[in-house]
């Protein structure tokens, strides 16, 4: 990517991008009615909690977007001639996340069921998070 | 082509060049591709077929009750198998039906309307579409099992849920179904929030992103946020049940409460979750079929962010008839939803306003929405108020409301999502003339059935009553009730032979057949894996393929009507 000033395009301050900001937007939003709510409220705790729990995962969330992605998008108003040729590898079949699946479902339903549904589901599931990330790391 | 995609403009972290082996690009067909094709398209697709097979279900359960309401006595089933069909109906249609119709529509159109090739996580898409099929079955199984299914009410309230009061595998496996969806609609959420923010093509500002985009993200983060408390929520409900954990147990020092608390915490929001999606759907079908920008984007933009928000806020006016909770406080948050909600019908009418409007099936299922969504609306605002709430609460009132926002408005949105999308996901366009008689066969029925609902739930009727008293004075209002779902069940046959006739004779439908504004009109109908083969129009609106085939013609919303006039 070449810089976007120099080809003449606007780029905004983007210290904050708009991923960033909705987070931020979320976090004081729920700050504030989560106080208001421990004010009268009048000691009922778990509303309390999932409120500020909420807080924290929007605060969590922003901060991310701001450190990490900060660059994404960044010269979103570009536009170069020529497609890039970086390509990443999007799988378009694969066997394992069925399986995956499978055992996850065989297993929960085994907690409830009994263990001759447990056992096999657990199997089921090992086997298959194991070729499911196998098969990420082969094609990374 | 094949299966890759250009590394988006991240400056994040250099992805590893990958050269794609010239794999035959032919798709799979039958059951392969059901189960392991990781395409976004073939996955969205598996989901809304899949929900609409369980909302026809879960529909059978609905009827079956109201047969059984037509009249005073016992006729049809007693008063324990009509606790599981209410338990089930309302299970399946929120949990199994309409969210995760919501994420097939997400999974279809969010990628193609930001210009990217897939999801940001093809396989783990995969993966919660069969965890959510999962789920769901084993939800339904509980109807084979000795005891039959749960029938503790879709909100499971604590300690009528207990192992001492519903005991049975029934109510297990409803447990089981809960954590399962929960997990699968976790990882739904969290695929599109990295999709939409970090695989927008060049030029898909958050700002010029689809309405209908806007409102998943909004979804999703919701989704975040609250379903794992569901989860977790069903969790301990399952240790205490299983293996003698007291957390909602008063006799040994547990809060039966913290149960109403943690799933209202969910259940609220959920509702926002299930309606906000069709929101955004009828917003597109507004803007296309007028031939308008969407009026007043970012305030519609900036409602539905604080509908997302205020949800979360007011999850205890589920709760006012316990006693226990701060009336205020919920009440004043319960009616500032109003307000963004009141902004979005204005932008809806600005929207049509001095538009070309085109009657077609989709437009009049979305105005169809805006109709009984109004009615739905108000009556919350009603029930919001405690003091009409304490004799509202319980009563057929609230069904009747609950039913005009979810069934009226979010099933009428998904009618409007399948005619309106019809064309780019099977190349063909449903019949017109078929499809205007399934919604006014919808339209009559709906009313038929849930507006008599209002005036049973004025009089006293109570909810989940499987019988009434001659004495009552019930009975005709019921007997209308129960015509208007027979003409409800009836209307969903002309769509199921409009679906079957499409699909053996319908035309070719092209590319773009309503004359689209965004970008998933640009690729051919269905699309190919990776999705623009040519490439994308230049992003510089919101409606991008507008500008691209009108150039001449600028957007503006403004309220000058020469103005407007001059841009459709």
């Amino acid at each position: 990517m070449s810089d976007p000033a120099a080809q003449g395009v606007e780029v905004a301050d983007r210290r904050f991008p708009t991923e960033a900001k909705y987070f931020m937007a979320i976090g004081v939003f729920f700050a504030l009615i989560a106080t208001i709510y421990l004010i009268f409220s009048d000691g009922e705790w778990i509303g309390v909690s999932l409120l500020y729990a909420a807080v924290i995962v929007a605060l969590v969330c922003a901060w991310f977007m701001t450190t990490r992605v900060q660059g994404a998008q960044a010269d979103v108003e570009l536009y170069e001639e020529g497609e890039g040729d970086q390509t990443v590898y999007l799988p378009t079949r694969s066997h394992w996340p069925f399986l995956l699946a499978l055992g996850t479902v065989v297993t929960a339903n085994g907690f409830s069921v009994g263990m001759w549904l447990f056992v096999p589901g657990v199997i089921v599931f090992l086997y298959a998070l194991a070729g499911f990330i196998r098969e990420g790391r082969d094609r990374a | 082509m094949t299966a890759t995609r250009e590394v988006p403009p991240t400056g994040v972290e250099a992805q590893p060049l990958v050269e794609e082996p010239a794999a035959p690009e032919r798709r799979l067909s039958g059951f392969l591709r059901w189960t392991t094709s990781t395409d976004h398209k073939d996955v969205g697709l598996s989901y809304m077929i899949t929900a609409f097979v369980f909302f026809l279900a879960a529909g059978c359960l609905a009827l079956l009750m109201r047969a059984e309401l037509a009249d005073p006595g016992q006729e049809m089933v007693g008063p324990g198998t009509f606790n599981e069909l209410f338990t089930m109906h309302g299970s399946i249609m929120l949990l199994v039906f309409l969210s995760p119709f919501a994420f097939g529509i997400a999974n279809y159109c969010v990628p193609l309307m930001i210009g990217a090739r897939d999801m940001a996580f093809p396989r783990i898409n995969l993966l919660s579409y069969w965890i959510y099929l999962g789920g769901g079955l084993s939800m339904v199984f509980g109807f084979v099992t000795a005891d039959g299914a749960a029938d503790f009410g879709w909100f499971a309230y604590t300690p009528l849920s207990d192992s001492v009061r519903s005991p049975g595998l029934g109510a297990e496996l409803w447990l089981v179904g809960v954590a399962l969806l929960g997990i699968s609609g976790i990882l739904s959420a969290l695929n599109i929030v990295v999709t939409v923010f970090t695989m927008r093509t060049r030029g898909m500002t958050m700002f010029r992103m689809p309405i209908l985009v806007w409102n998943f993200v909004v979804v999703s983060v919701m989704v975040l946020l609250v379903f794992p408390v569901l989860t977790a929520a069903a969790a301990m409900l399952w240790t205490d049940r299983n293996l003698g954990s007291v957390v909602y147990d008063a006799t040994a020092g547990g809060q039966p409460i913290i149960w109403q608390h943690l799933f209202w915490f969910f259940g609220h929001p959920e509702v926002y979750i299930l309606v906000l999606p069709y929101f955004g759907v009828v917003t597109e079908v507004f803007a296309v079929f007028s031939r308008r920008p969407v009026y007043g984007y970012k305030g519609l933009v900036f409602a539905t962010c604080s509908i997302g928000a205020l949800s979360l806020g007011v999850w205890a006016h589920h709760m006012y008839a316990t006693g226990a909770v701060l009336l205020p406080f919920f009440g004043v948050m319960t009616m500032l939803i109003a307000v963004p909600t009141g902004v979005k019908m204005f932008n809806w009418l600005g929207t049509m306003w001095l538009g070309r409007v085109r009657f077609s099936t989709a437009m009049t299922f979305a105005i169809g929405f805006l109709a009984v969504f109004v009615i739905g609306g108000v009556t919350g605002v009603i029930l919001a108020s405690p003091a009409l709430d304490f004799h509202l609460t319980d009563s057929y009132f609230v069904v009747a409301h609950f039913h005009y926002v979810l069934s009226g408005g979010a099933v009428f949105g998904v009618f409007a999502a399948i005619y309106y999308w019809w064309p780019k996901w099977f190349g063909k366009k449903l019949h017109e003339g078929w499809g205007h008689v399934h919604f006014w066969l919808n339209f009559i029925g709906f009313n038929l059935t849930f507006f008599v609902q209002f005036i049973l739930g004025l009089e006293g009727m109570p909810r989940r009553v499987a019988d009434y008293t001659e004495a009552s004075g019930f009975r005709p209002l019921n007997v209308v009730s129960s015509i208007g779902a027979a003409v409800l069940g009836v209307s969903v046959l002309p769509f199921l032979w409009n679906a079957y006739r499409t699909w053996r004779r319908g035309e070719p439908a092209g590319d773009d057949p309503w004359d689209g504004q965004t970008l998933e009109w640009a690729t051919s109908s269905p699309p190919p894996i990776g999705n623009f083969p040519e490439g994308l129009p230049p992003v510089r609106s919101e409606r991008p393929l507008w500008d691209l085939k009108y150039p001449d013609r600028k957007a503006t919303t403004g309220a000058d009507p020469a103005a407007r006039k001059a841009t459709r």
